[in-house]
């Protein structure tokens, strides 16, 4: 059954249409054409019956006469003429009272069996119907009355082929008549549903082309005349002016007077009296191709306006990839399952990793295991907490250290929770200004502490030598008293010189300041120890820059430092080995730097950073008093300078010098100001690793 | 010889100069308080007056600009511990003739008061 309906569902609607009114106009013709039919071969029969029952009487009465006068001639002729003058009678006879035939109008006989067909006699009239050999016939008796006495009886035998043959033509006539009303009809019913099915499937051609992607489709016929053209309206701002598509009720704020401003499109109450609606209304399917076509045309507005909203959307996207990338820290995005959703360019190459091998993955997939573990319960707790982090971690790779400053913060959407967000900055410069400003600061108070100590112990030390300086008068100068005394006086020097040097390294001594030429400086300090140095096979070289000009500095303060420092180089080459002092204009005229290289046993990593502390050496108890370079860093800086130190010395710095004299070698380099210039924050180009 | 005043906080200090100088023949005072140095510099001829810098109450600065009006006649000498650029430039502005850091050794305090004790004979 279900097959049969979806077979029937299957079918066009116009050959539905054209089905269902054939069916209805056939059946229509078949019963109409019936019943007249029947009602007129009825009437017919029945009319056949009486002109039969007519005839029959008339015979009757016409027999009475020659009956009683037994004229039999002229009863056969009265036979013979019904039977001529009626061809539908086939055959005619009288009886006589005794059911005797008296006269008949066969010609080979009388059929006895004719005498059978009435029941008894009833002395009325009957009609029977008889088939016989010659075909079915109506039998019609007739008596023959006078006076209440039957005389006879009238037989006639009328033919119901004719009869039939006329019921058959009528039959056939309005038959056919059905018929041909039925095609005619067919005719029209399939002009319409052709006309019909033809709008429909214009719709259904505008409906496959907008699945296809083209919704400037047009499904409504064009617009005899427009509403503008119709009121002769001027309003050429009115949205509704010069659109074609659209009909105008369909257009929302139109200026239309007849049109109430907040009236919304498809509320057409107030339009059914427009005459604009009521010429260019249209039928069921009409309506529905114009709002097919209003909504193509919203379809397509709305699509042009989310391409838009998506084409603002990946500019947007890409912007923020842009600011993202060109971000020098290093910022992710994870989600609450800690993966991996956003990683800026800084991010994947401090790692080492494409974009793609981050996304999606976890912090285990990246980081080493016990990292991984410590960063999974870190960021744990910020998702649970909502409290964001913010630490600075310090990373080795190989021997040189990197720091950052990680901030990782909980982001929020719609109020819970959806991931973290990490921005990690390379702070190592910041840290590395933040030690050398601490390192500064305990230089300084240092200092004050020296200071401080050296005033305090300076008084009582010129008391004690005073004293024992005076007693060395009062006591006879080959005196075993004599000669202690004079130890107490070396060791009070001794002393005493401490307490100078102190005092210079807190800058708390007095200096005079004038012009300085470096180079005259120096050579006045390498003429007090060349011949020194040169009894251990230790060779002092220069390469000094001609261009620098004098400065402004304390020159027997300067020579103290060239002195340490030349000092510190020999004992660490002890012998056979060489002292390279280079001078150099720095960039920008705006300083001089003066190196001190050698070739000797260079400083270990663990100590580099103490060498410039008060009262620290490597040199054994009793032969320095780790005061020089302490002396020689406040020197320079009350000059308004730095000194740095490299160690092991790198390779341009020994350029020149004889490299069979090994040792890591050690580099001191000293920067200093020209006149009325301060030192510049960034340091000389060739002067790496700085302190101040 | 010379009339030779010290100042000095610290009393041993200027007892042990006071103990050098002595045996040079010179004589000798010694104070810690500023105004008692002073007022004997007023009431009493007065050559040398060796002075600290770092005193009880007033700076040896101050105490040479009174002392150089209650006796201008008076060398001054400076002994300090403390020596500055400022202090020695303003001390010898003032009229000091010299300007010595402490500690001093014996010889060198013997030279250079025998120095200015020359200068203020032939002055």
């Amino acid at each position: 059954m279900s097959r049969h309906r979806s077979v029937f569902s299957r079918l066009k609607f116009k050959t539905k249409l054209n089905l269902g009114l054939f069916t209805v106009i056939l059946s229509l013709g078949l019963v109409l054409g019936l019943i007249t039919t029947h009602i007129a071969s009825t009437g017919l029969i029945q009319e056949n019956k009486e002109r039969a029952l007519a005839l029959a009487s008339n015979l009757a009465y016409r027999s009475e006469e020659p009956l009683l006068a037994r004229d039999f001639l002229r009863l056969k002729g009265l036979v013979d003429e019904v039977h001529t003058g009626n061809s539908d009678v086939m055959y005619s006879f009288i009886l006589d009272n005794t059911d005797q035939v008296l006269v008949h109008s066969f010609d080979q006989g009388f059929p006895e069996d004719l005498l059978h067909v009435h029941p008894q006699d009833t002395g009325q009239e009957s009609v029977r119907l008889v088939s016989t050999e010659k075909g079915t016939l109506y039998d019609i008796a007739q008596p023959i009355v006078i006076s209440n006495n039957q005389l006879g009886m009238v037989r006639l035998g009328l033919h119901r082929q004719r009869l039939e043959e006329m019921i058959n033509r009528l039959s056939l006539t309005i038959f056919g008549l059905t018929g041909t009303i039925t095609i005619l009809a067919l005719g029209v019913a399939s002009w319409f549903s052709n006309r019909f099915t033809s709008r429909i499937k214009s719709l259904t051609e505008c409906a496959t082309e907008m699945i296809k992607g083209n919704l400037e489709v047009h499904s409504a016929p064009e617009l005899i005349k427009n509403c503008w053209e119709i009121t002769g309206c001027r309003a050429t701002d009115c949205p509704a002016y010069g659109d074609t598509r659209r009909r105008c009720w369909y257009v929302s704020g139109t200026l239309c007077p007849i049109y109430h401003p907040d009236h919304a499109p498809r509320n057409m109450e107030s339009c059914r009296d427009c005459p604009v609606y009521r010429h260019n209304v249209g039928d069921e399917i009409q309506e529905l191709a114009e709002a097919f076509d209003y909504m193509a045309m919203t379809l397509n507005e709305r699509i042009q306006e989310l391409s838009a909203t998506e084409n603002e959307l990946s500019r947007q996207k890409e912007l923020l990839q842009t600011v993202l990338d060109v971000t020098p820290d290093m910022i992710a995005f994870q989600d609450r399952n800690l993966t991996y959703r956003v990683a800026n360019k800084a991010f994947c190459s401090y790692f080492q990793l494409s974009e793609s091998d981050i996304i999606g993955k976890t912090d285990s997939d990246i980081f080493s295991e016990y990292q991984a573990d410590q960063n999974y319960h870190e960021d744990m707790q910020i998702l649970q907490t909502g409290q964001s982090l913010s630490k600075e971690i310090s990373v080795r790779q190989g021997h040189t250290s990197t720091w950052f400053h990680i901030v990782k913060v909980p982001v929020y959407d719609q109020g819970v929770i959806s991931g973290l967000l990490l921005a990690a900055r390379d702070i190592t410069v910041i840290k590395q200004y933040q030690e050398r400003l601490i390192h500064s600061q305990k230089m300084e108070d240092l200092g004050r502490l020296a200071g401080g100590v050296a005033h305090e112990i300076n008084t009582p030390l010129g008391i004690i030598l005073g004293y024992v300086q005076m007693l060395l008068d009062d006591v006879d100068s080959d005196s075993q008293m004599a000669e202690d005394l004079r130890i107490v006086e070396k060791q009070t020097k001794i002393c005493s010189s401490i307490v100078s040097d102190l005092l210079g390294f807190s800058r708390q001594s007095s200096t005079t300041k004038g012009d300085v030429d470096i180079h005259q400086s120096i050579r006045e300090v390498i003429s007090l120890v060349e011949h020194t140095f040169s009894l251990n096979r230790v060779k002092i070289v220069t390469d000094f820059d001609p261009n620098i000009p004098e400065i402004e500095g304390d020159k027997d303060r300067l020579k103290q430092v060239w002195m340490n420092l030349f000092n510190n180089a020999f004992d660490a080459i002890e012998s056979d080995g060489q002292i390279k002092i280079s001078t150099k204009l720095c960039a920008h005229r705006r300083r001089v730097a003066i190196t001190v290289a050698d070739t000797g046993s260079g400083i270990k990593q663990e100590v580099l950073d103490k060498i410039f502390d008060p009262f620290f050496s490597t040199k054994p108890v009793g032969k320095g008093t780790g005061l020089g370079l302490s002396v020689t860093f406040g020197i320079i800086k009350d000059h308004g300078g730095r000194i740095n130190v490299l160690s092991p010395a790198p390779k341009e710095y020994l350029a020149g010098m004889e490299t069979s004299t090994s040792g890591p070698g050690t580099v001191f380099l000293v920067e200093l100001p020209l006149w009325e210039m301060t030192l510049p924050d960034e340091e000389c180009e060739e002067l790496t690793h700085t302190r101040t | 010889m010379a009339n030779i005043i010290v100042l000095d906080d610290v009393l041993d200090a200027g007892v042990m100069i006071k103990r050098i100088l002595e045996r040079k023949g010179h004589s000798v005072q010694v104070f810690t308080e500023e105004h008692e140095a002073l007022e004997h510099a007023r009431t009493n001829p007065v050559h040398l007056a060796i002075l600290d810098i770092k005193l009880k109450k007033m700076s040896g600065v101050d105490v040479l600009k009174e002392l150089r009006s209650v006796s201008p006649q008076t060398g001054v000498l400076m002994l300090t511990g403390y020596p500055t650029l400022e202090t020695a430039r303003e001390t010898l502005n003032l009229g000091a003739k010299e300007y010595l850091v402490k500690p001093i050794d014996k010889n060198e305090l013997e030279e250079k008061v025998a120095a200015v004790c020359e200068q203020m004979e032939q002055s």
